[in-house]
């Protein structure tokens, strides 16, 4: 006999090197050199799978139907042996998309959907209920059974006042406990380092205590497993034992193995220490043996435990669930029995651990934020710091799951073998199955199915499982299982709609999965998915196309340039706004950004960072995504997203009012954007015209060069003309060089104006004294008229001058012949000062006189032979004019040719006088 | 096991062995009542094809040398992104 | 027998110095200066090559490759398309209407020259010398 306190002395003991542990591994974590970052220790934390149900509960169902224990260990082995199409992928979507729960998963998938998280966050907790409510239970049964054995009958104690007080305050000091590992702080990538290192330490605790136990059954009591098998075999009894099949038939063999293959994958704690817990996807490949290697061990002495309970307890007095501490008990092995103890004490601690951490954050992250968020409690925009009340969150809903177990062992486990209680939660956790598998295979699972189909599912379940538990231990009254609810016979709970013959597990299942599947598949083929939905359903089903060739977070470099990413961040934050931003970031980074730069990984986290605020993260992943492989989401497309999006964070009033704005600046913008696409036909066209412009002279230089090196017997008559034309050309060349750059820089806002008061008379003096020598040597008449006393103008004098000069060179270019006649007028007008430059020439028609100031315009009739012109002069005229705050035309003039005119201002001092 | 990088077709045909054996009829064949060497049929059976099935994955997860975690992804590959628009 | 050549161009400059290098090259060459005097020029008498601008006055290049390739008479006249235009557009566009060579200005002259005797099948003695 062992006293309380020394069994309660070494529990608290455990509990305490347990913590030291944790402690000790965040610790590790914080210095860079993380225990959870190994394939073993990573091994060892999947095995929190083995909780009190293995390690007690398998040996009770051993001895009650044989080989039934062998399917919960089976079917995740099966699933293991798919570790690359199954874990690989939902770990890398996880990491991707920064999911942090089954509940984030499943509404991630979905087009993020609140409504769906929310429910995913319900299901798992009532589901989970049970599976702490066994936990609750076999420690409270071995510490009583440890105590008193055997004066009180183990199994019956319950009644007891004092039963009572030990599951409550079990309940509550595991409460404590994983209130102190999980939420000392919020870790927004919730890893908790400590916490898996603590648990894998558990295993290891579990497995040795599990094979100490099973080592002294079969070598202690008797002589090896042959001597036991052999003698378990000579009892007709036991023969039952010994096989899977009895009397039962492979129904619940199959229904086990399906139903622990969907577990393995959808338990909450699982999914938490499988895949949120995971740092390395290589580690797996460690796990995915080493994981069913540990299964296939810890169930090696299952059997001969429970035919040795058997042979032992013939009248069946002894609860089989606690065979693996009452044959230490009863052979009088105290030190083993207190060992066996803690090995059940850490399957059942390692499980209620991260189930309550993987709980409390599904519950706080996807229910209870959310709704504080809606209702407007909880200002996450404003700043502030909510990371405390997240944990006040956290740590209540711990204490309300651990109480919800509570409740459950008293309502409905008592009368229940563990077995029997897990699977009710094995059932719960396989209605994710479906939404989560079809999630990350088939792109076309849409939402409403998801919901629908988890929601019936979930109904099946409390109706088929749950109330029936409730009923059979007095809470509901029994004729609800015997007549249906009402007397009606089709709706009993157990045989529904008249479905008998199958055993409750296998017949709840049947239903749930019935509904679930059905209405997830049917109305996901009858709905339309949204954009958002679909994009990231393409993200989850093709994450290894999305990721391939790079780890982590990181996006490709060198494939998109700033203007890309400007675009599409103004797209939906304003241009003004994404224009400040970039210049902020690059003010920050103290580097200038030019459009056409390739952007880096830094520039595009910030450009999604700053989508993220409009649009939420995951969208915004997609889209900076997209433009990253080029895909550049059309603007019909981004157009539905923002609707999409808004819809999605509809509780947030703020952005409500924004998608308004949205709508307006998308509408803006698809309108800038085709006027985009015309200004880039444009610059194509001059982009080509300049090109032509600039070969034409450079041909004949060359042509000339080579000719002349080619031939040194040219004449010397012919050889100065070709040397002449060489030497004009290359002037045309400069020229026009000049006047693009000329141009490019006024357009730019970089021409440097020197602007003054000028007299204009004296400037167009000045200006046809330069002119004179062209005039004379072209044969034309010049007529000036200039009136005196002409107000001072205020511009830069050699702009000036330079409109004049093209205006007069080209009116005595296409002047008429032989007698050209050019007319040079100076005027005030209302708007400032005119000047009409005017010539007898063919005039130009008024079909093209709006567009004879373009670049590169020439009228149809004129050859490019004509003049030398370089087809920018008027361009650069009226860009100067423009400048000067004038304008510039064409008309028809008195002399019969063209009348080029232009305005400009008079100086203020001018007027002022 | 030949390495002849079809890993994928590996993991599913093991999978189907899996399911095969722990499924009746299969293992109807092998679930009776009886003693060899000293240990009951389905005992032996059923820990032997699970020893056999681990061995299998811990050699198929084995890293090879200059290979990347999966070269994804011929068999769950979703349809273009531009047909859906 | 001296072979003739037709050389389509507006630009004064090029004009000339092509019809300096198809001279040397013992070539008899006509000239014209728009589109539609070339259509003209080859009716009026078929040369056996004509150096064809695209960027004329009146009809440009592009039609007039097409009315001279779709006229039977002249069934043996090559056509090479020089142009100050470089885009792949111009060189598809102008082979597609039937053109026999494309060269983009600047040209090199020997070049020029050696593409012309190979398209009319004459040996390239002479600019092998070069």
């Amino acid at each position: 006999m062992v006293t309380t306190w020394l069994v309660v002395g070494v529990s608290f003991a455990y509990l305490g090197l347990l913590f030291a542990i944790a402690f000790y591994g965040d610790k590790r974590a914080e210095m860079g050199g993380s225990l959870a970052a190994n394939p073993y220790i990573y091994t060892l934390s999947i095995a929190v799978f083995c909780t009190s149900w293995t390690f007690y509960g398998s040996v009770g169902l051993a001895a009650q139907s044989g080989l039934d224990f062998l399917p919960i260990y089976l079917g995740p082995t099966l699933v293991f042996i798919l570790w690359s199409f199954i874990w690989i992928k939902i770990i890398r979507i996880c990491k991707v998309n920064r999911i942090t729960s089954i509940a984030d998963f499943i509404s991630a998938r979905y087009g993020k959907s609140t409504a769906l998280g929310g429910l995913v966050a319900i299901i798992a907790v009532l589901g989970t209920m049970p599976y702490i409510s066994l936990q609750l239970k076999s420690i409270a049964t071995s510490f009583t059974l440890l105590l008193n054995y055997p004066s009180v009958a183990p199994g019956l104690e319950a009644g007891g006042p004092f039963a009572f007080d030990t599951t409550l305050v079990v309940a509550l000091a595991l409460a404590v406990f994983a209130i102190l590992f999980g939420t000392r702080h919020i870790d927004p990538s919730e890893h908790h380092d400590g916490m898996v290192a603590a648990i894998a330490f558990e295993s290891v605790v579990k497995l040795c205590a599990f094979l100490a136990v099973g080592l002294f059954v079969t070598y202690g009591i008797h002589n090896g497993f042959t001597d036991l098998f052999e003698k378990a075999a000579a009892i007709p009894e036991l023969s039952q034992n010994l096989v899977v099949g009895g009397e039962g038939g492979y129904g619940r063999w199959i229904t086990m193995i399906l139903l622990s293959m969907a577990a393995i994958i959808c338990l909450p704690r699982q999914f938490h220490i499988t895949v949120v817990e995971n740092v390395d996807e290589s580690h797996m490949r460690k796990a995915v043996w080493l994981f069913p290697l540990y299964l296939l061990v810890i169930n090696i002495f299952v059997l001969p435990i429970a035919l040795s309970g058997k042979m032992l307890f013939s009248g069946g007095q002894a609860d089989a669930d606690m065979f693996v501490l009452t044959l230490p008990i009863v052979h009088d092995q105290m030190a083993l029995a207190l060992f066996a103890f803690i090995g059940g004490l850490s399957a059942a601690t390692s499980m209620v651990i991260v189930a309550a951490i993987a709980l409390s954050t599904m519950v706080c992250n996807n229910l209870v934020m959310p709704l504080l968020i809606h209702r407007g409690r909880v200002h996450v925009r404003e700043g502030g710091d909510v990371s405390r009340l997240l944990l006040i969150i956290r740590r209540t809903s711990i204490l309300l799951i651990m109480l919800l177990g509570y409740g459950y062992f008293r309502i409905a486990s008592e009368s229940y073998s563990l077995v029997t209680i897990g699977l009710v939660s094995f059932a719960a956790a396989a209605q994710f199955a479906p939404a989560i598998i079809g999630g990350i295979f088939w792109t076309g699972a849409a939402r409403r199915g998801a919901m629908v189909g988890l929601a019936l599912g979930f109904l099946a379940w409390c109706y088929t499982l749950l109330l029936p538990s409730f009923a059979q231990s007095g809470w509901l009254p029994i004729s609800f299982i015997e007549q249906g609810p009402w007397e009606i016979g089709l709706l009993k709970p157990y045989a529904l709609f008249g479905l008998e013959g199958f055993d409750q597990l296998s017949h709840a299942l049947f239903w749930s999965m019935l509904l679930n599947i059905g209405s997830y598949v049917i109305i996901s083929l009858l709905t339309h998915q949204s954009p958002l939905e679909r994009i990231q359903g393409t993200l989850f089903v093709d994450v290894f196309k999305h990721t391939e060739g790079r780890t982590g977070s990181h996006y490709w470099e060198g494939t998109v340039t700033v203007a890309d990413l400007e675009e599409l961040v103004s797209r939906f934050v304003g241009s003004a706004r994404a224009q400040k931003a970039f210049e902020e970031f690059a003010r920050r980074n103290d580097t200038v950004f030019k459009r056409g730069q390739v952007a880096d990984s830094g520039l595009m986290n910030y450009a999604e960072k700053l989508l993220a605020g409009a649009i939420g993260s995951a969208t915004a992943r997609v889209m900076i995504g997209s433009i990253v492989k080029g895909e550049i989401v059309g603007i019909d497309e981004v157009y539905r997203i923002i609707d999409e999006t808004s819809q999605a964070i509809e509780y947030s009033k703020k952005l409500e009012q924004k998608s308004i704005e949205l709508e307006d600046t998308t509408r803006q913008l698809q309108r800038a954007n085709d006027r985009l696409k015309e200004l880039d036909a444009l610059k194509d066209d001059f982009l080509s015209t300049i090109s032509h412009e600039l070969r034409t002279p450079l041909t004949s230089i060359r042509a000339f060069s080579e000719i002349l090196s080619d031939n040194p017997n040219v004449p010397d008559e012919e050889r100065h003309h070709f040397l002449s034309v060489i030497a004009k050309d290359s002037e045309r060349l400069t020229r026009l060089i000049d006047q693009i750059l000329d141009l490019a820089k006024m357009e730019a806002g970089r021409m440097q104006w020197t602007v003054e008061d000028v007299d204009p008379a004296i400037v167009v003096r000045d200006t046809m004294t330069l002119m004179d020598g062209l005039l004379q040597d072209k044969n034309v008449d010049l007529i000036l008229d200039l009136p005196e006393n002409l107000p001072m103008v205020r511009v830069d004098r050699d702009k000036f001058m330079q409109v004049l000069i093209n205006l007069v060179s080209n009116a005595v270019k296409f002047c008429g012949q032989p007698e050209g006649r050019i007319a040079v007028t100076l005027a005030v007008v209302e708007t400032g000062l005119q000047v009409t430059v005017q010539d007898n020439g063919k005039g130009v028609p008024a079909a093209n006189r709006d567009r004879i100031f373009d670049k590169f315009h020439r009228s149809p009739g004129e050859s490019n032979k004509a003049p030398h012109g370089t087809g920018l002069g008027l361009a650069i005229c009226r860009q100067i004019i423009t400048f000067f705050g004038g304008r510039i035309w064409v008309e028809e003039g008195d002399l019969g040719g063209a009348a080029f005119s232009f305005s400009i201002p008079v100086s203020r001092n001018e007027m002022a006088a | 096991m030949k390495r002849t990088g079809r890993k994928k077709e590996w993991s599913i045909t093991l999978f189907c062995f899996g399911l095969l054996a722990f499924f009746p009829p299969i293992l109807e064949l092998f679930d009776r009542p009886l003693l060899v060497g000293g240990f009951p049929l389905s005992y032996l059976f059923l820990f032997g094809v699970w020893a056999i099935i681990i061995l299998a994955v811990a050699i198929s997860a084995k890293k090879r040398r200059g290979m990347v975690i999966p070269d994804q992804d011929g068999v769950t590959a979703g349809p273009d992104r531009s047909g859906e628009s | 027998m001296s072979h003739s050549v037709l050389v389509v161009e507006d630009e004064p400059n090029i004009v000339l110095s092509l019809q300096f290098i198809m001279k040397q090259a013992g070539f008899a060459v006509r000239v014209a200066e728009d589109g539609d005097k070339a259509v003209r020029e080859v009716t009026r008498k078929v040369p056996d090559i004509v150096l064809l601008d695209i960027m004329l006055p009146k009809t440009d290049g592009f039609t007039v490759c097409e009315t001279i390739k779709s006229d039977p008479r002249c069934k043996k006249v090559k056509i090479i398309m020089l142009s100050a235009k470089s885009r792949d557009a111009d060189r598809e566009k102008a082979l597609a209407l039937g053109a026999d060579d494309f060269i983009t200005k600047p040209f090199s002259t020997r070049e020029l020259g050696d593409r012309v005797r190979q398209l009319l099948g004459l040996t390239t003695d002479s600019a092998q010398a070069s």
